[in-house]
């Protein structure tokens, strides 16, 4: 009797370890499920919405190269850069011969730096000096030092901007009367 | 037309390399494509920048021909003895792949023609408008093409308005090379060269995924990578602007990728070592980048050679190589930047202690860049939801770090970011730096990173075949348990067991 009692219950163990890991199984089964639904989903939701944004964005872009096509090269940058802008550049670099040196006059105003900058790329292979108006009314590079003299061009910004080819005499006049006002 | 023949340079010259390195007999010809583009632009940037700053070799057309012509009459050799020997390769056997997988090979090609076209055709049509590209890259390089040397004096005098006169310049080089291909100074020829970058990438980080992950898993990270806006639009950083950090993420990543191969050749450590020479010449960022691929790659070497793999020995030689030409390269560059007065520059190491940079390192300093940071990451323009979901890809599907690959693309993502953090750490204006860079310098660690990805979407793919195996399993059992069920008839003994 108690054979068959001992025999019985050790049957019930085995069943009720082997229910256990069978659930066990199956738990880490539906995790794992659960995260390969997610994983998938994430990358299904990556690549669906990002191809639609990058179709749209990429025909954009295509549209907008088809209306430029036709335009050359000077076209183009006037069309970028504004016409006032693009034919005071060309006319410096037809006057300016391409091995001189100038002098960049900075705007006052200190956001306007990038102009420096957008200038000296324009009329590049010429090499430019960088002066800024200092307190006072000098004109320093930022460096502290004076104006070189060897230099007898300068460009400076006229009132909208746009860059102006004068010698370094009619810049410094027109610098002191900028000062005055 | 004249416009195309600056990638046309570039493309050509670095496919004869691709055909003098046996080593890329492995790629496949998309990543073939891709090395043949990078090689080519590393091979005559370095060339120019020796010849210019060794050999007093004047930059004009006839110089860059010749760079031109050496790999590329060494190739079409190579090419016409294989032709002759019948050696060329066998295209692959056609494995079958499912309808899904067929769908995503032309969901990627299409995508990959549509806005590599989308980028050329502004390149070819618009003038070149981005900041640092006006400011440095391209200015300098017009300086460089009418002095005809890299030494210029306008670089060197200490008066001239020059911004950043010490960077490297490997890109402006290049630059000069596309100008001298196109014969004039159209910007659009050499827009088109940064244009071509972006298919490039693209082709190594399938390349990438290939290698270290499966075709699949290459498949879905190649088209993730399209998914990310910024990379390929953005003029201040990404393909349609004239920057150098898509550059230096091709030759950073390339360079790995080549260096972390199971057995690489000599021929890979050579390869290896042309892109990481061209890092270290394109940018700051570069050096401790191309470092940190030697690194990686000799700690990989020596790793093997403890365990007494095979394969040791190959992976020692092959990064000895590739250090052999680092080394020449940033001999180069101390000795042109030497005599170039620094100014017009953030002056990162004028100021430089190590006790001020373990202060700021360890003050708030840095921290105030996170914001900015998260603002730039999260930004649906940029990004679209690549940092929102990618994250959760990475919880679910975590790569093992046990295996080597792994943990070696995990330092080499971690390099860009932490050099960035440390140089927030010493400017006084960290959170406009770290607005106007981080987009840049995740960019730098692109190709380990989606390399990462590749691990991460792998084991995804991995787990899923291993529970519709199970399932499949299971169905079966079901199936031949009932099966025998049925065919127990009550009171016989001797029915044969169904064979499993």
């Amino acid at each position: 009797m108690a054979l068959a009692i001992g025999n019985c219950s050790r049957a019930n163990n085995r069943d009720i370890s082997a229910d256990v890991i069978a659930l066990n199984r199956a738990s880490v089964l539906g995790l794992r499920r659960l995260r390969i639904g997610v994983g998938v989903s994430v990358l299904a939701v990556l690549i669906g919405a990002g191809a639609v944004n990058m179709i749209h964005r990429s025909w954009q872009l295509l549209a907008e190269a088809g209306r430029w096509a036709k335009l050359d090269s000077s076209e183009a940058r006037r069309r970028s850069f504004g016409a006032a802008y693009t034919s005071a550049v060309d006319g410096i670099r037809r006057a300016l011969p391409e091995d001189s040196w100038y002098l960049l006059v900075s705007p006052e105003r200190t956001e306007a730096d990038g102009w420096a900058l957008w200038v000296r790329y324009d009329l590049a292979p010429r090499r430019p000096v960088l002066i800024q108006a200092r307190a006072g009314g000098a004109l320093r590079s930022p460096s502290g030092a004076g104006m070189p003299k060897w230099v007898h061009w300068a460009v400076l910004p006229d009132g909208e901007g746009r860059p102006l080819l004068l010698t370094r005499e009619e810049a410094l006049v027109r610098l002191k009367a900028r000062d005055r006002r | 037309m004249t416009l195309i023949a600056s990638i046309a340079l570039f493309f050509g010259t670095g496919l004869g390399l691709t055909l003098c390195f046996p080593g890329f007999e492995k790629s496949s010809l998309a990543g073939r494509a891709g090395f043949a583009y990078l090689l080519g632009v590393a091979w005559i940037g370095l060339f120019l920048y020796t010849a210019s700053h060794f050999g007093r070799a004047r930059l004009d057309g006839p110089l860059v021909f010749l760079a031109a012509f050496l790999p590329m009459a060494a190739g079409l050799g190579i090419a016409v003895r294989l032709l002759i020997l019948r050696r060329w390769r066998e295209p692959a056997v056609r494995t079958r792949r499912g309808a899904l997988q067929t769908i995503g090979r032309w969901g990627l090609v299409f995508l990959t023609i549509l806005i590599s076209s989308a980028v050329l055709a502004n390149a070819l049509t618009h003038p070149l408008e981005d900041w640092d590209g006006r400011m440095t890259w391209a200015a300098q390089a017009a300086f460089l093409r009418d002095a005809g040397t890299v030494d210029a004096e306008i670089l060197r005098s200490p008066r001239s308005f020059i911004s950043h006169p010490r960077y490297p310049l490997l890109m402006p080089l290049v630059q000069v090379a596309a100008s001298e291909a196109a014969g004039s100074d159209d910007e659009r020829a050499v827009r088109a060269v940064y244009a071509v970058f972006f298919p490039a990438l693209l082709l190594l980080v399938f390349e990438a995924g290939r290698r270290w992950a499966g075709s699949l898993a290459a498949l879905l990270i190649a088209l993730l990578l399209l998914t990310v806006p910024w990379i390929p639009f953005d003029r201040e950083g990404g393909a349609t602007g004239a920057y150098s950090d898509l550059p230096l993420a091709c030759f950073f990543g390339g360079g790995l990728l080549l260096l972390l191969r199971g057995r690489p050749r000599l021929s890979d450590g050579v390869a290896a070592g042309l892109l990481l020479a061209a890092a270290l010449l394109t940018k700051n960022e570069g050096l401790p980048e191309s470092l940190t691929a030697l690194a990686l790659a000799g700690l990989g070497a020596g790793i093997a050679l403890l365990r007494r793999r095979r394969s040791g020995r190959a992976r020692l030689l092959a990064t000895a190589l590739a250090s052999i030409l680092v080394l020449g390269s940033l001999g180069l560059l101390v000795s042109w930047r030497s005599p170039i007065p620094n100014r017009y520059d953030e002056s990162y190491f004028e100021t430089f202690s190590l006790s001020s940079f373990a202060h700021n390192l360890a003050s708030e300093r840095p921290f105030t860049t996170i914001p900015v940071i998260a603002s730039r990451m999260f930004s649906a323009e940029a990004w679209g939801l690549f940092w929102w979901l990618t994250p959760v890809l990475f919880l679910v599907a975590a790569p093992s770090f046990r295996r080597p690959p792994t943990t070696l693309l995990a330092v080499a993502t971690a390099v860009p970011l932490l050099a960035a953090w440390a140089a927030y750490a010493q400017v006084t204006t960290a959170t406009y730096y770290a607005s106007v860079t981080w987009n840049r310098i995740l960019l730098q660690a692109c190709v380990p990173l989606f390399g990462l990805l590749a691990l991460a979407v792998k084991r995804l793919l991995t787990e899923n075949r291993d529970i519709r195996d199970i399932r499949d399993n299971r169905e079966n059992r079901d199936e031949k348990s009932s099966l025998s069920a049925s065919l127990i008839v009550p009171g016989v003994s001797d029915v044969p067991d169904v064979p499993s």
